[in-house]
């Protein structure tokens, strides 16, 4: 897998200052994603998703690790190959309303990295643009619009369109459904679900939604306070998820039950995700987990295979499977 | 890539002029943003042909006409030589505007490119320009500019570039905040992302969301400088020397006799007032014109 | 049972400079002593601004156009600021979404909480401290004594969204509203949050009106669902029926939206487009623009929300037509 991988990510280390001190963000985090694979991270806030989404670009550059895309090491290359690289590396960031230009149309937005790039001529671009729109369920009337004259869920597509105008190979995709309402999460959904084999792309798809990450992805990575605690197959995680923070995550999700009588009581695990400035020591979950035990709070959990392609990062697991 | 659509449609661009026109359309709405404008369109043309307009000569005095109150011939009255108040307070307005319009420019120019720096540049440059600006907030602006007019006798550049640089170092907080604040968003970072150059992002993003705010900030440093002026010649009386006069000069003459002639000290106050009213409503405007999603800027 | 808080006929438009957003389009609905009331919507579908006019909350760009709101024998869209700031606090608590909006950055958490009870001179000062304390450690606050003493901005969100719920119970009010109480939440922490108010409500019998935009929230915590476009009713129904035999195109249509979580890759059904924005008073049916089944009449009538079975109602054309065949 991690030869033919389009992105390679090994060990990856990223901290942040934070006064005096230095946080870590991403601790020790490896992945790969192949050609036109779906690979969703899931986790709370300050689970450090995000900052990896942006390492796995080249946004931002590792402490410690390699990021590979193509077998390009990441932190080797020149910065100006780094910006020719980007065309197959891109990224759909959480607020659309953020992340586009405000000041200029919706096509213009478009049309920036075809003329970043030179790509084409004026009148190809334009056309581009027209066909770019079209792809992601908008019209070529929506080209002049300016960025607030769309509802957010437009607002998605164009920055979709965006990514998608230098054909790339790799789309991370960065909360992009938490701004937008249940029906329009649902169709950028769908749009992510369809460009997938039309543009034969992959993704890194983070969210803090469980269902959407469960839905778009084919294998998908827990992520706490930085740290990989399980990964699996889609299919076998949803069946039977193995981490006790994974599990905590499934339970939390309110599905609509079949009727009142059948809620299922409001109880999960105590707690909120503790800042990364004090780190708890061993596994970083111990704070927050039922079966925390005092083996948990001084090193960290080994890495365990626990079915086909599903690994989890757990003592109590690891208890159970020596018992 | 992207699906093959036979004949497929091109786009149109909207202009970069309509942008700057729905501003103009958002500062029109406002009346009183528009009268201000007028104001000080009024004022300008006065400070330029004051000259011309002048119903006077400067400083032609009818000693038979003194401390008369206004009047057809006289609107704003004379003075105790018989000098016409309006043609005073036409030219305080020419020497007033001139250095208020001078020294902003200065101040903006000076501070903008020190903000640039600071947010743009290495860490320990940006530590030192900004130790300087706050060295430049904590200093006493107003003593300075007095001791240096009074050295020069008020010769007018140096006057412009004392409160010039008395008043960037606004201009150069505003502008390393603002970068700051751009130079990490989600704007910017897509920028990156799209692989575009430095150069790129610092003209296409960093620059159109910084100047707005450099615009609307611009008109109430004005505010500050003028009143500056004014104060410094009205406490320490040290306006421009002849044939130039200021508002503070008149204003403390005007002071001397105010009880029995009121009109030597209303006229020119009233004037300066109105233009500080002028500035600050523009200024306003400003604000809520370039700005219309309604977070203020300041 | 009668009603505790009745919105009759509320319209809420914001007139702006080139044209005029109706953003309420005559809204009636009604909650019971003891209920817990769930508004769901898209964003956009007037739910928090019918809410938040009706308490007189909105900012000076809003303009409420006609309407009443019954509570406590008086129609509060007619009271004056100092009657109604008598009412809200002291017989209506409300938590609101934003959090920045529900708190004072720069005062202490304890003395925020303790402030309804003093404004309203319920209690002493020692004995609005201890109530403090006991509210909030009752909604979950670790370690309460600090927390007291410590500003907003110290707490983590989890906590500040309980210390904002302290706020609205301390008065024991009769009605609690709450505008997207947990949405802003990690899950887990949702998770804590609801159950402790649910509980801390249940325990003083209050009714509460929730405004959420998440059906799994709703029918997980509420007895009955209004579910609101375009600034109307188009379905109220008990929990029950809402889950089991919801009748509205747009109810199906929010239900289709939601992201199955059970591994299958079934194709979504999502209504399609977004919420309308309404520039003038829709004349037929608000949903007409979106709805899979609309047909002439919905175009041109505004359905009446009608009676279907013992506390469930729809505002829908096509159901009224086959309800009126099989009667």
């Amino acid at each position: 897998m991690s030869d033919n991988a389009l992105l390679a990510i090994d060990q990856v280390t990223k901290t942040f200052p934070w006064g005096k001190h230095r946080i870590e963000a991403v601790r020790r985090v490896s992945l790969s994603i192949g050609t036109a694979e779906t690979l969703g991270l899931v986790g709370e806030s300050g689970s450090g998703k995000s900052t990896l989404g942006r390492l796995a670009i080249g946004l931002l550059a590792p402490d410690r690790g390699t990021v590979t895309v193509s077998g390009v090491n990441l932190g080797a290359v020149a910065p100006r190959t780094l910006r020719t690289m980007r065309q197959t590396l891109q990224i759909v960031f959480q607020d659309p309303g953020a992340a586009l230009n405000a000041r200029v149309s919706v096509a213009a937005n478009i049309l920036e990295p075809l003329v970043v790039h030179n790509i084409g001529t004026r009148d190809e671009r334009l056309r581009r643009v027209g066909r770019l729109l079209e792809r992601v369920g908008l019209t070529t009337a929506h080209g002049p619009a300016m960025p607030d004259e769309l509802s957010g869920g437009q607002l998605q597509r164009v920055m979709i369109a965006r990514a998608l105008a230098l054909g790339p190979k790799l789309l991370v995709c960065d909360e992009i459904l938490s701004a937008l309402d249940l029906s329009v999460q649902a169709q950028v959904l769908s749009l992510l679900d369809d460009l997938r084999t039309t543009e034969d792309l992959a993704y890194l798809f983070i969210s803090h939604n469980l269902s959407a990450v469960a839905y778009l992805s084919d294998r998908i990575g827990v992520m706490y306070l930085g740290e990989l605690v399980e990964w699996a197959p889609t299919a076998a995680l949803v069946a039977a998820p193995k981490h006790p923070y994974t599990q905590a995550l499934f339970q939390s999700i309110l599905e609509v039950p079949v009727s009142k009588a059948a809620r299922k009581s409001l109880t999960g695990i105590p707690g909120e995700v503790p800042s990364a400035i004090d780190r708890p020591s061993g596994c970083a979950f111990h704070t927050r987990c039922p079966l925390a035990m005092d083996i948990c709070r001084q090193e960290a959990p080994p890495w365990l295979t626990v079915g086909d392609q599903h690994q989890a990062a757990c003592h109590a697991l690891a208890a159970v499977e020596e018992g | 890539m992207v699906s093959p659509v036979v004949d497929a449609p091109s786009v149109m661009i909207r202009s970069r002029a309509s942008l700057w026109f729905e501003g103009w359309r958002r500062f029109a709405d406002n009346k009183v943003a528009v009268i201000g404008l007028a104001w000080l369109v009024l004022f300008s043309i006065v400070a330029l042909w004051g000259r011309q307009l002048a119903p006077y000569p400067m400083h032609y005095a009818n000693l038979f006409a003194g401390n008369e109150g206004p009047s057809l011939s006289h609107p704003f009255g004379t003075d105790s030589l018989g000098q016409d108040m309006l043609t005073m307070v036409m030219y305080g307005l020419r020497y007033t505007l001139a250095v208020g319009f001078g020294a902003t420019v200065v101040a903006l120019v000076v501070g903008v490119l020190v903000g640039l720096t600071s947010g743009l540049a290495a860490r320990w440059v940006d530590e030192i320009l900004m130790r300087l600006t706050d060295f430049m907030y904590a200093f006493p602006g107003f003593l300075f500019a007095a001791f240096i007019i009074g050295v020069f006798h008020g010769a007018i550049g140096v006057v412009i570039g004392v409160f010039g640089l008395t008043q960037w170092a606004g201009f150069a907080r505003l502008t390393r905040g603002l970068v700051l604040t751009v130079r990490h968003s989600e704007l910017v970072e897509s920028g990156h992302a799209i692989g575009a150059s430095s150069t790129f992002i610092a003209l296409r993003y960093i620059l159109p969301q910084v100047i707005n705010s450099i615009i609307v900030y611009t008109a109430f440093v004005a505010v500050n400088i003028i009143t500056l002026q004014a104060e410094l010649s009205l406490f320490y009386g040290t306006g421009p020397a002849l044939p130039l006069i200021s508002f503070g000069q008149l204003i403390s003459q005007g002071t001397q006799d105010v009880l029995g002639y009121w009109w030597l000290l209303v006229m020119p106050v009233g004037t300066l007032i109105s233009l500080l009213v002028a500035l600050v409503v523009v200024g306003e405007g400003l604000q809520a014109a370039l700005n219309p999603k309604g977070n203020r800027i300041l | 049972m009668s009603a505790l808080f009745q919105i009759n006929d509320l319209a809420v438009s914001f007139p702006g400079r080139d044209q005029t957003v109706y953003a309420v389009n005559g809204l009636s609905l009604a909650v019971e002593t003891g209920e817990w009331l769930g508004v769901v919507g898209e964003s956009g579908s007037g739910k928090s601004v019918s809410l938040l006019a009706s308490l007189q909350l909105l900012s000076a760009t809003s303009r409420i156009d006609r309407g009443q709101v019954w509570f406590d024998g008086r129609d509060l869209l007619r009271l004056k600021r100092r009657p109604l700031r008598e009412i809200l606090g002291r017989k209506i608590g409300v938590i609101f979404q934003n959090l920045a909006n529900g708190l004072d950055p720069s005062m202490r958490v304890g003395v925020q909480v303790m402030e309804p009870m003093l404004a309203h001179a319920i209690c002493t000062k020692p004995e609005a401290r201890r109530r403090a304390l006991d509210l909030l450690t009752e909604l979950g606050l670790s370690d309460p004594e600090r927390q007291f003493e410590r500003y907003p901005f110290e707490l983590s969100g989890g906590m500040r969204q309980r210390a904002m719920m302290a706020v609205a119970l301390a008065a024991e009010p009769a009605l609690l509203i709450a505008d997207e109480p947990t949405t802003a939440l990690d899950t887990t922490v949702q998770l804590q949050v609801l159950s402790v108010l649910q509980e801390a409500c249940r325990r003083r019998q209050m009714t509460v009106i929730m405004v959420t935009h998440d059906l799994g929230v709703a029918t997980n915590v509420c007895d009955r669902v209004v579910v609101m476009y375009g600034g109307q009713v188009m379905e109220n129904a008990e929990i029950d029926t809402f889950i089991q035999a919801s009748v509205h195109p747009y109810t199906q249509g929010l239900k289709g939206s939601m992201i199955p979580l059970n591994g299958t890759h079934a194709p979504i059904q999502a209504i399609e487009g977004s919420a309308d924005i309404f520039h003038q008073v829709p004349r037929g049916c608000p949903f007409v623009a979106r709805c899979p089944v609309a047909f002439e009449r919905c175009h041109t009538e505004r359905p009446r929300l009608v009676s279907l079975a013992d506390g469930h109602e729809a505002a829908c054309h096509r159901v009224e037509e086959a309800t009126a065949h099989v009667g």
